[in-house]
């Protein structure tokens, strides 16, 4: 048996994905996400009367809190091995990689287990938004000293 | 090359066998407790499977009527870092203990190393255990059990169970009538995802070792179960088999058979509990009552770990066998 006759075999035995089915589900589910935050948005502005801009944090805030807490009653993995990226996307994902890394060290205590592995598959994200924000700050300052103003 | 051992002193005692409610779907019958979840009374996953490791043990010695002082020897693995749940529970034991390591194939290696005690005639009745927790191993090998990651279709899930087995050399139903040990084999592969397809390469090398050595064919074996290949994996290592002209009808996977019809566990189960836990309830069961006469248990491990696979080491994999025979009574 010579690896590249094992290779055809594996690749005839292995399951077609169904990327159909993962799109349409993660079309859907995406978007009832965001249709859920637009409904915050809204209730925030118009029935609450928060400013514009705090209207969307609130929306955020309810979105990050629901996913938490769907996570912490352990729907969020269910949901998400059926929707795929339409929950792993939105900010709904990253609750969830948070709210996950900190229940799995719960067993160690607050210093060793939830605080020092509640960024531990998020960090990547905070980590590289912080560099990415540093570099975009220092072209926008140095636009500026050349007296280009990208917002005019 | 590789050991091919035939025994003539090994027969397995007795058994203690407990699981959660998931795998007692196909094995109910045989189960000594079920579990409703697999906290089983604890707070964390590990508590949960030191519980059911200490219950199969106290089946298994119950089962034997032996008590604690009559073991020689201790072999035992599982698949939490530094197999610290093993260990744990042999501090309660007074006897010589082994802690062993080959992922999900630790299940067959123990049976095959106490197998080779008892037939040095170095000791009467040693004790092997295994034990798998899907919480404990997915913080290992994957991601917290609540991420919500989208895994693919050819993953397994790790069984939730531990299995006890008292092996002596007393006469009793079944024997150990040879061992192969297997050798580590680089898949040439980095895909986590589907450890079942690497795992074939191994169960094939094996099983190819036994026949060759045993002179046998695979239908001169009333079953042959492998570990965890899954769905994915033992279509693979039939396909394989078939390119050389085995019979493959009487091979069957205990990570298929045990989650059969459950779609949320994906391809199949895996784990070190994953092959004993049906070997040794339902088989075991089915050898007894003479439906099966020569059984071969292929347990298969993918010894990698999370850092290893991220730092781009290819997976590599093992496969050790283990023949069982009904004893004809005279």
């Amino acid at each position: 048996m010579t690896y590249t006759k094992y290779q055809e075999i594996v690749k005839k035995e292995t399951p077609k994905k169904k990327l159909a089915q993962h799109l349409l589900f993660a079309f859907i589910s995406g978007g009832l996400i965001a249709t859920l935050g637009e409904l915050f948005y809204n209730f925030a502005l118009n029935i609450l009367h928060f400013p514009l801009e705090e209207s969307s944090f609130f929306a955020g805030i309810c979105l990050v809190s629901l996913a938490s807490i769907l996570t912490m009653l352990t729907f969020h993995n269910d949901l998400a091995q059926l929707c795929g990226a339409g929950m792993f996307l939105p900010t709904t994902g990253f609750a969830n990689s948070l709210t996950s890394a900190s229940m799995e060290g719960r067993s160690e205590g607050l210093i060793q287990g939830i605080g020092a592995s509640i960024f531990s598959l998020a960090g990547s994200v905070i980590c590289y938004g912080i560099l990415i924000s540093w570099y975009f700050a220092t072209i926008y300052y140095l636009l500026n000293l050349w007296g280009i103003n990208i917002w005019a | 090359m590789g050991i091919n051992i035939k025994l003539d002193n090994c027969y397995i005692y007795s058994c203690g066998v407990v699981a959660t409610k998931e795998e007692a779907l196909h094995l109910s019958d045989y189960l000594d407790i079920v579990h409703d979840s697999l906290f089983a009374d604890g707070k964390y996953y590990v508590d949960g499977e030191k519980q059911m490791l200490i219950e199969a043990i106290s089946f298994a010695l119950t089962k034997a009527q032996l008590s604690k002082d009559d073991l020689d020897f201790i072999l035992g693995g599982d698949l939490s870092n530094q197999i610290t749940t093993s260990t744990e529970i042999a501090t309660l034991f007074e006897t010589s203990y082994l802690g062993l390591f080959s992922a999900c194939a630790t299940s067959v290696e123990a049976i095959n190393i106490a197998s080779i005690i008892l037939e040095g005639k170095k000791a009467k009745n040693i004790l092997v255990y295994t034990s798998s927790n899907y919480g404990v191993s997915e913080r290992q090998f994957r991601y917290p059990t609540t991420y919500g990651i989208q895994k693919k279709q050819t993953c397994t899930t790790t069984v939730n169970g531990a299995v006890a087995i008292i092996l002596s050399s007393k006469k009793t139903k079944i024997k150990v009538s040879a061992v192969t040990f297997g050798r580590a084999i680089d898949s040439l592969s980095l895909n986590v995802n589907d450890m079942g397809s690497l795992m074939a390469i191994a169960a094939f090398d094996t099983l190819k070792k036994h026949l060759k050595a045993s002179e046998t064919n695979c239908k001169d074996y009333d079953l042959i179960l492998t570990g965890d290949l899954s769905k994915v994996g033992i279509s693979v290592l039939k396909q394989m088999l078939k390119e050389e002209g085995e019979d493959v009808d009487n091979i069957s996977d205990a990570g298929e058979l045990i989650y059969k019809d459950n779609e949320k566990k994906l391809a199949g189960g895996s784990g070190p509990a994953c092959l004993p836990l049906v070997a040794f309830s339902l088989i075991i069961n089915k050898m007894e009552s003479s439906e099966y006469k020569k059984v071969l248990l292929i347990a298969t491990g993918s010894l990698h770990s999370k850092v290893s696979v991220a730092q781009q080491h290819n997976i590599p994999v093992i496969a050790h066998l283990l023949e069982l025979i009904k004893e004809e009574e005279k």
